[in-house]
């Protein structure tokens, strides 16, 4: 195969995994930031060793692993380490993300459910979830903005997010019965 | 899995999604997870759209569509974007099928020529890296400085011109040499100063400033109509005047009332405005700005609340950064965004603390003068005295005769004529019992159980904060001399002084009980949930041995009572959060599985945690939680704990998420309040 062949193929696959991998990452770094740059180191092993990797029949679960042991190291040198899942308890849950990524498409109706349900909370719910989600502010950061105690800004996101999930299956619902 | 259940699991998720879950929820968590595949591929779909909510709201920062004019609020960008995005899925779909088509008929694979372009770029770099290290070259490391958090505009503006105002009252200070300030003065030399802010914070500012002014005028015409005090003919009189043109601006916006506590009582909680020589007096309502020189009065508590103890909150001011709490019979005077003078009544204050930033904040009363920043205190004046209890942070605590730094868990009280006296710890809970009513906020869980529910605030006999030793105290109970708590943080029994919450000894646990959770005093031994081990185990207190261990078929939670005769042990997350088992403790058998119904705690709103269980006095207490708000229950009996089933509820204050209850033996409980460090405090029981 070609080297042009080989980068179209990497797009590809790479393009096909890009959200899952960094829902996995996120999933133990807590930082979208943090999770993005996961993704890239991924993305750059991948095309570094994809000549001995583009056969395997378990791509899935390799890549799903280096995000495992990149997103753990990218935790411990940011000091989350402590709030993170256990290593066994993450490498379980893998599973379930390499199921995630045949129905994870591109996203645009996720996109626009998501938008429309993010437009029904209410105002202040709107401003923590904008500003924890769009600015990747943190809670004590969103906490000094709105002039609130920092639990109380952890209560707003958890029953905003809540709501979210709750909306986007309704959504969903409604779509699947189109 | 149920729907209750369900939407627990989808707590579980968010809570440790969004970085609030602390050790001893997380080791449920993970057990939970271990344990279940269902639960495990929920995560994996939440998270999935974590990122997906994420890249959703990115791309809506990105389309700057909060700030190029098309859309006036948050919710009509969000709606243009989901209409964007739909036509977008539209488009796309057409596009695939477009494309299906295309590649059945020449079966070359379609890729767009943007990503193929980002992709390959992308790597590029990952093979000049890949080959940078081949060839022994320097690989060259790029920082890349992550996005400044943008602070609110409102904040910048309010910051910036705080810093003005500091500037001119430095520069009016040399000028006067010492003299006071006069108001005018001051206001002069900000709008003299105005030009030198940024030119986008000026134009922010006074579009805000315009649109408020609007909103208050509305406000005005209709409070106009209320009939609000025996001034009324002045006032009308005064708002006639009202209409003659303005020659200076108004006074500085610097809050709003965020809460007030009773709507038909509201008309006697009045604001003061004394604008343009003139003074108006309006009823308190949610959403009305506060202005520097308004003075706020709150209203006598009704004579029905105060026989039943219940004192409730009469307002609560958002200055801004400072979350005010004004009991009844108060009034304050708003001098500047930061300088309150207080003539009487209590308040509570909570300035905001965010690390690097602490919202300074200033009072003044007849007694004394307090300064602090990003702390949490209590004021309250009394007989031409001034009492502070200080909760969090550092405050000065001055008058000319003395000064006193007061740090959290420390009181001290000032006179006219006499220095504040030396700092004393906290006794009797003052600053739970005037700083923290009930319904603070309204929320979800204070509706549920308003109304025929006594209110436990007010009445607290003890309260400490856990030693700095005692990291994550997961439960507690009372042998009759020692408090002792256990913790998810290592296999350790700390005992503390019921008293003053120093901590007197320890029992060291390892061997023994590799994760302590729920603890329960029997009269004579001190029984110790194993979460690892599923068991309990007996101990000795005196000795710190174990005497006996009871293997479970459940995994012990947090929670575990005793009637003396009997051990009674919740069941954790993983297992069935609602019930608790009735244990004989002489041979281990379960004599009964007891179960809270769901049901009963659905009117506090979604993700409830039930906590805690003591046995007092015949009846079996539980506490249940959202994280924000909480209540105590009582369970029905039959001459012993009968069902499971809730008989009375009574609502926490908020903000106090309890995280375990155990009995003193003489009626009272004791709670332990989920806060960082954890609280302890000794309460009666509740009664109707």
């Amino acid at each position: 195969m070609s080297d042009s062949q080989d980068q179209i193929k990497i797009v590809q696959v790479f393009t096909r995994y890009q959200r899952t991998i960094q829902a996995y990452a996120y999933a133990i770094v807590h930082d979208m930031h943090l999770a993005e740059d996961v993704t890239q180191e991924v993305a750059i092993v991948l095309a570094t060793e994809w000549q001995s990797v583009a056969e395997r029949e378990d791509l899935t679960s390799w890549l799903l692993e280096v995000t495992r042991r990149k997103a753990l190291e990218s935790s411990r040198r940011s000091g989350r380490s402590a709030v993170t899942l256990s290593e066994e308890v993450l490498e379980q849950v893998g599973d379930q993300f390499s199921a995630q990524v045949s129905t994870t498409g591109t996203g645009s109706e996720d996109s626009a459910m998501m938008a429309e349900c993010v437009g029904r909370l209410v105002r202040v719910s709107q401003r923590v979830v904008h500003a924890r989600y769009a600015e990747s502010l943190t809670c004590e950061e969103i906490a000094a903005q709105i002039g609130r105690s920092v639990q109380s800004v952890y209560s707003i996101l958890k029953r905003a997010r809540l709501m979210l999930v709750q909306c986007f299956e309704r959504k969903r619902i409604e779509l699947s019965k189109r | 899995m149920d729907s209750q259940a369900q939407l627990q699991l989808d707590e579980s998720i968010i809570a440790y999604l969004v970085g609030d879950m602390d050790a001893h929820a997380l080791k449920e968590f993970e057990e939970l997870l271990s344990a279940s595949e269902a639960a495990r591929h929920r995560f994996a779909e939440l998270s999935v759209q974590e990122v997906n909510l994420h890249q959703t709201l990115s791309l809506i920062q990105s389309s700057q569509l909060f700030s190029d004019g098309n859309a006036a609020t948050t919710s009509d960008a969000l709606k243009i974007v989901a209409k964007s995005a739909s036509a977008e899925s539209r488009r796309r779909k057409f596009s695939q099928r477009r494309r299906a088509l295309s590649r059945r008929a020449d079966s070359n694979v379609f890729v767009h020529p943007l990503a193929i372009a980002g992709m390959a770029a992308l790597v590029l770099i990952g093979v000049f890296l890949f080959e940078g290290r081949e060839n022994g070259l320097p690989i060259r490391t790029v920082v890349i400085q992550p996005k400044p958090p943008q602070p609110d505009p409102r904040y910048a503006i309010r910051h910036d011109l705080a810093q003005h105002e500091q500037t001119a009252r430095r520069e009016l200070e040399k000028r006067e040499a010492g003299q006071p300030l006069a108001q005018e003065q001051l206001a002069q030399v900000k709008k003299e100063q105005l030009p030198a802010l940024q030119p986008d914070n000026r134009t922010a500012l006074e579009e805000m400033q315009k649109r408020e002014r609007e909103a208050e005028d509305e406000f005005a015409r209709e409070a106009s109509a209320v009939d609000v005090t025996q001034n009324d003919a002045r006032d009308n009189n005064e708002e006639r005047q009202t209409t003659e043109p303005k020659t200076s601006p108004p006074p500085e916006i610097v809050g709003e009332v965020a809460f007030v506590a009773d709507a038909n009582t509201s008309a006697a909680q009045v604001l003061v405005r004394g604008d343009d020589r003139k003074v108006r007096r309006m009823p308190l309502s949610k959403g009305l700005t506060i202005r520097v020189g308004d003075q706020i009065e709150t209203a006598k508590a009704e004579k029905a609340a105060r026989a039943s103890e219940d004192r409730p909150l009469h307002a609560t001011l958002d200055l801004y950064g400072v979350r005010l709490n004004l009991a009844d019979e108060t009034r304050v005077l708003v001098v500047a965004n930061d300088k309150l003078d207080m003539s009487k009544g209590q308040i509570y204050a909570d300035a905001a603390d965010f690390g690097s930033y602490k919202k300074n904040l200033a009072i003044r009363t007849p007694a004394a003068r307090i300064e602090t920043s990003g702390s949490r205190f209590e004021l309250r004046c009394e007989s031409g005295q001034t009492f502070l209890s200080v909760a969090s942070g550092n405050v000065t605590f001055a008058n000319k005769f003395g000064e006193q730094n007061l740090i959290a868990q420390r009181t001290s009280v000032a006179g006219i004529g006499c220095a504040p006296s030396a700092p004393s710890g906290v006794v009797n809970g003052t600053i739970w019992t005037n700083g923290k009513p009930n319904a603070v906020t309204g929320g979800a869980a204070s509706k549920a159980v308003a109304g025929g529910v006594a209110n436990v605030a007010n009445r607290v006999l003890a309260e400490f904060l856990a030693p700095a030793e005692v990291l994550a105290a997961a439960a507690c109970a009372y042998d009759g001399s020692v408090l002792w708590i256990s913790t998810t943080s290592k296999p350790m029994l700390y005992g503390l002084d019921p008293t003053t919450g120093r901590l007197q000894r320890t029992i060291d646990l390892n061997g023994i009980v590799r994760l302590p959770v729920g603890l329960a005093w029997d009269g004579s031994q001190l029984w110790v949930g194993d979460m690892i081990a599923r068991a309990v185990c007996a101990i000795d207190i005196a000795t710190g041995k174990p005497i006996k261990t009871i293997q479970l078929n459940f995994t012990p939670g947090a929670s575990m009572a005793s009637d003396r005769s009997n051990l009674y042990v919740s069941q954790s997350i993983s297992d069935n959060a609602m019930a608790f088992c009735k244990i004989d403790t002489t041979d281990g058998h379960i004599l009964a599985t007891l179960t809270t119904p769901a049901n009963s705690l659905q009117k506090l709103g979604p993700g409830v945690f039930v906590w805690g269980l003591a046995y007092v006095d015949g009846v079996m207490w539980r506490a249940a939680t959202n994280n924000k708000s909480s209540v105590l229950m009582t369970l029905e009996t039959d001459g012993g704990v009968k069902d499971g089933s809730v008989m009375d509820m009574f609502q926490m204050p908020d903000d106090a998420p309890i995280r375990n209850i155990t009995t003193d033996g003489k009626g009272n409980l004791w709670v332990l309040i989920s806060s960082n460090p954890r609280k302890l405090i000794l309460i009666p029981k509740p009664q109707k």
